[in-house]
């Protein structure tokens, strides 16, 4: 539900900022949300800019390369989200491969050119070394050097750089976004397929603010959400120390020692039938006590019992 | 998970006759007030149970539930087993508390006529949900302002919008976190909906009455299955639950579960720590299931084939109920039940001085069940059977279970207090049965030193008229299967890594539940090195069922590995350990089996 309303805002949002900007093509939005709120990675592809039909036909082909299944497996944006390293990447189309490490802005930018051919073993070992040289270095928990991870890195390429760049797209510019409270943390990637060039200052002065600000609201909502919960614990918490000093406490308690002070004060020792009264409140409040405790490290739910019955 | 529990004997009648609570609740106001002059009122549909008043304070507990029929009132699912009863009481006491405070007028013009509070509680059905639906009010008249501004605190919530807390209505903020955990909602319902989780109104104009839902009992799970959505709602009202994919790391709240027999990733990379203890493989029509007869013969059955092989399949398991005398109403209660002559259950039913059996005799027919290489469970009212059993089960301790319990205690109560349908009785006579079988060992600190304490003799439990000697409380509880190491067999307060492994293979237990301070303090402080332990200690337990549960009375320690180990908390284990009275190995077992792996 909460991503359909977030695709939702991305689809109507983009194609008219990229339209002023005169970019064309399409723009894949991926965003991670915090783990506490234990969604998946919000992806979603939408066509930008005034294209003409034979623009919209190369689109429309284009797009189908990017396969979920294939991507699932490996795919670079995942990549630098796991490594936490805003790292900018440019794939475009070229009479042979080669791959350098360039700038833009203050930021590193990976920059690949790849023949219209599918990518070799040599190119792809060459690719692995670059990652790791630029400290992307990890995937899901393996080194990015590992030969599994080579064959589902092989298929992403081909299919979502390769299989787009033939189709007719001439640069693939991926532009991380990164938590302004946490910069290690991507918290989502543009990746913008465009007809035409890109100019770089349009790129890093207007495109990486609006990833930014599309992006942002989402993301601290989330934080908002997660920052409340961790409140609300707290004044669960609260709520039950002060209640459990309050009920059980200055009410049972103070009245119990009292009596017992009386018994001692008299020389009298308790009856049996006072001492289970009294056996019994205090496993009462050593219950409670542990239960206290419970809550405030750990709250049993299960809300999938109540949207089952809704 | 969530622990299926007896409404009026589990949670009701410890809060009831916590004299020193109730009364101290009210005394500020009231200072003459006593425990006596308040009264609840349980209900389902028509049928009613009554609970206080001035006799259960100085009466027979056992004989005052048997006037009543309270198998009337209908089981209840608690999130976090006994933890979990003080959901309950945190609405219970807030409740009680706020009705003495804010009405002190009333009430004392009620008891000044000789009256009692009247408290009523009543059950009701939310259709075709796993719910039960909860209406707490009191005959005490209350001005409809009060109402009015519970309403308010409710729909405010707890927290404002930067977090802060709102610092009134503090009693009626923790009635709603009672209810939110009751209907296991994730806590930020209660400050987003707390007018949904905790409803509150007038009823017939004059008493504030709460309104709120707690859990049906969860029985089963069936996962790698479908049924079409009415079939789905109808066995979730029933506690039968149909799930064709699990989300990852889905915690089971059910007792049983039953999974494909394929080592698809889905099921593989599911944690066992998640899953209950009691999990089966095999086809089913689903849709029979909707017979209600259907659904408790497949529990039997599960059940069965549970007990088969903790006893490896090939004996029959006697079950010897021994009540002091024909008015005992576990007497009245299993005199009747028919078991199917094929079924590997029998059931005896034994009061010395009817039908021949004394002592001698009762002897003999458990010395020759055993040599016909069957499993005897006795349960013995008084522990009067003491001296026919204890050298056999000490000869034959994998063969004969015994526990003597006393009259209005938590086993006479489990043993009393049955479902009327046959099937039922029959599905909770298994369920006693596989909790006796089943070997728990429980390592703390606390709990030895309690049994056996360094600086006196060991405790010892009377049963009868006390003319006999009394029996090792470490012992009797052996006999239940319980083990807990005596000092000089294994310290506790200065434990050794290899003596508990030692002690662990000696014993072989199914289920094992260690106090998170002692792997603390062999130096497994990290989930990794518990991880490391547990996975080692699992290889000289009982290779029929393994499990090995954290415990802890300090929350969820940073030791215990998330999602990965069992945990329940401490006050669960000892309650049904160390007190004569309390003791139960049934209960014991409903609350590990309803442990699972936790998340921080």
């Amino acid at each position: 539900m909460e991503h359909d309303k977030e695709i939702k805002h991305y689809k109507e949002q983009l194609p008219s900022i990229f339209r002023c900007l005169g970019i064309k093509g399409f723009v894949t939005v991926a965003r991670w949300p915090f783990e506490e709120v234990k969604k998946d990675r919000v992806l979603v592809t939408i066509p930008v800019g005034e294209l003409n039909c034979k623009e919209q036909d190369l689109v429309e082909r284009a797009r189908k390369h990017i396969k979920l299944e294939v991507l699932e497996k490996f795919s670079f944006t995942t990549l630098i989200r796991e490594n936490g390293k805003p790292v900018w990447f440019r794939f475009k189309k070229a009479s042979k491969n080669k791959i350098q490490v360039n700038k833009i802005s203050t930021q590193k930018l990976l920059d690949i050119s790849c023949s219209t051919s599918t990518v070799d073993d040599d190119f792809l070992l060459k690719l692995v070394e670059t990652l790791e040289q630029i400290g992307l270095s990890q995937y899901g928990g393996k080194s990015i050097t590992n030969e599994g991870l080579r064959q589902v890195m092989k298929d992403t390429f081909n299919s979502a750089v390769v299989g787009v760049l033939n189709e007719g797209i001439k640069h693939i510019y991926f532009v991380p976004v990164s938590s302004p409270l946490k910069r290690e943390e991507i918290l989502g990637i543009l990746a913008i397929n465009s007809i035409d060039e890109v100019k770089e200052d349009i790129l890093v002065n207007v495109v990486a603010q609006v990833a930014m600000g599309m992006l942002f609201p989402f993301h601290m909502r989330e934080l908002n959400q997660i920052r409340l919960s961790y409140a609300l614990r707290s004044a669960v918490a609260a709520i039950m120390a002060r209640n459990m000093s309050h009920n059980p406490g200055s009410h049972g308690l103070a009245y119990l020692i009292a009596e017992i002070e009386e018994k001692i004060r008299s020389g009298q020792a308790l009856s049996v039938e006072e001492a289970k009264d009294l056996k019994n409140f205090l496993e009462y409040a050593k219950a409670r006590m542990d239960f206290v405790a419970e809550v405030t490290t750990y709250w049993r739910e299960m809300p999938w019992l109540e949207q089952l019955t809704l | 998970m969530v622990r299926t529990v007896n409404f009026v004997t589990d949670i009701m009648l410890p809060f009831v006759l916590n004299r020193k609570l109730i009364e101290g609740l009210a005394i500020s106001e009231i200072p003459s007030f006593k425990a006596d002059q308040v009264k609840w009122v349980l209900q389902y549909n028509t049928d009613k149970v009554e609970i206080g008043g001035n006799e259960w304070f100085t009466g027979n507990i056992d004989n005052l539930l048997n006037t009543q029929n309270i198998s009337v009132i209908p089981l209840i699912g608690i999130p976090g087993g006994f933890l979990g009863f003080q959901a309950w009481y945190l609405i219970l006491e807030n409740f009680w508390r706020n009705l003495i405070k804010h009405n002190v007028g009333n009430v004392t013009s009620i008891l000044k006529k000789g009256k009692v509070i009247v408290i009523h509680l009543e059950i009701t059905d939310k259709q075709n949900s796993p719910f039960w639906t909860i209406k707490l009010w009191s005959d005490v008249e209350i001005d409809e302002k009060a109402c009015k501004k519970i309403n308010e605190i409710l729909e405010t919530g707890i927290i404002d919008a930067e977090g802060k807390l709102i610092p009134e209505g503090w009693g009626t903020k923790e009635m709603l976190v009672g209810a939110c955990y009751l209907k296991g909602l994730p806590i930020m319902h209660a400050n987003e909906r707390g007018d949904q989780v905790l409803r509150c109104y007038m009823r017939d104009d004059k008493y504030l009455c709460y309104e709120f839902d707690v859990m049906k009992p969860m029985e089963l799970l069936i996962v790698g299955y479908e049924a079409e959505e009415n079939l789905q709602k109808n066995l979730r009202s029933r506690g039968i639950y149909i799930m064709h994919h699990v989300p990852q790391d889905f915690i089971v709240p059910t007792e049983y579960l039953i999974m494909p027999d394929i080592a698809h990733e889905e099921w593989t990379s599911w944690n066992d720590s998640l899953k209950p203890i009691k999990r089966f493989s095999r086809s089913l029509n689903i849709s029979e299931l909707k017979d209600n007869n259907k659904s408790l013969e497949l529990l039997i059955q599960l059940e069965s084939e549970f007990a088969q092989n903790l006893i490896d399949g090939k004996n029959t398991l006697c079950f010897i109920l021994h009540p002091a005398n024909l008015g005992d109403p576990e007497y009245q209660v299993w005199k009747g039940l028919k078991i199917d002559s094929n079924s590997k259950l029998q059931l005896f039913v034994i009061v010395f001085g009817i039908r021949g059996w004394n002592l001698q005799n009762l002897q003999k027919f458990v010395q020759e069940k055993i040599q016909q290489q069957n499993v005897c469970i006795l349960f013995d009212r008084h522990g009067e059977c003491k001296n026919a059993v204890i050298e056999i089960a000490k000869a034959h301790s994998d063969k004969l279970f015994w526990e003597p319990y006393g009259g209005s205690t938590q086993t006479s109560f489990t043993l009393s207090h049955v479902p009327n349908d046959d099937r039922k009785k029959l599905l909770l006579l298994w369920r006693i049965a596989n909790a006796a079988l089943l070997k728990v060992a429980i390592l703390d600190e606390r709990l030895q030193q309690i049994l056996d304490p360094t600086d006196r003799e060991e405790v010892e439990w009377k049963y009868g008229n006390g003319s006999e000697p009394g029996i090792s409380a470490i012992e009797c509880l052996r006999f239940m299967r319980v083990f807990i190491p005596r000092t000089d067999e294994l310290n506790l307060e200065n434990p050794e890594e290899d003596k508990i492994h030692q002690w662990i293979c000696a014993n072989r237990p199914h289920i094992l539940s260690i106090h998170a301070g002692i792997l603390d303090k062999i130096g497994k402080k990290t989930p990794d090195d518990v991880l490391k332990w547990t996975s080692s200690m699992v290889e000289c337990m009982d290779s029929k069922v393994k499990r090995i549960i954290i415990h802890s009375g300090r929350g969820i320690p940073t030791n215990v590995p998330e999602l990965k180990v069992p945990f329940v908390g401490y006050s669960a284990i000892e309650h049904y350990t160390v007190s004569r009275d309390l003791k139960s190995k049934y209960a014991l077992v409903q609350e590990l089996l309803s442990a699972r792996g936790v998340k921080r």
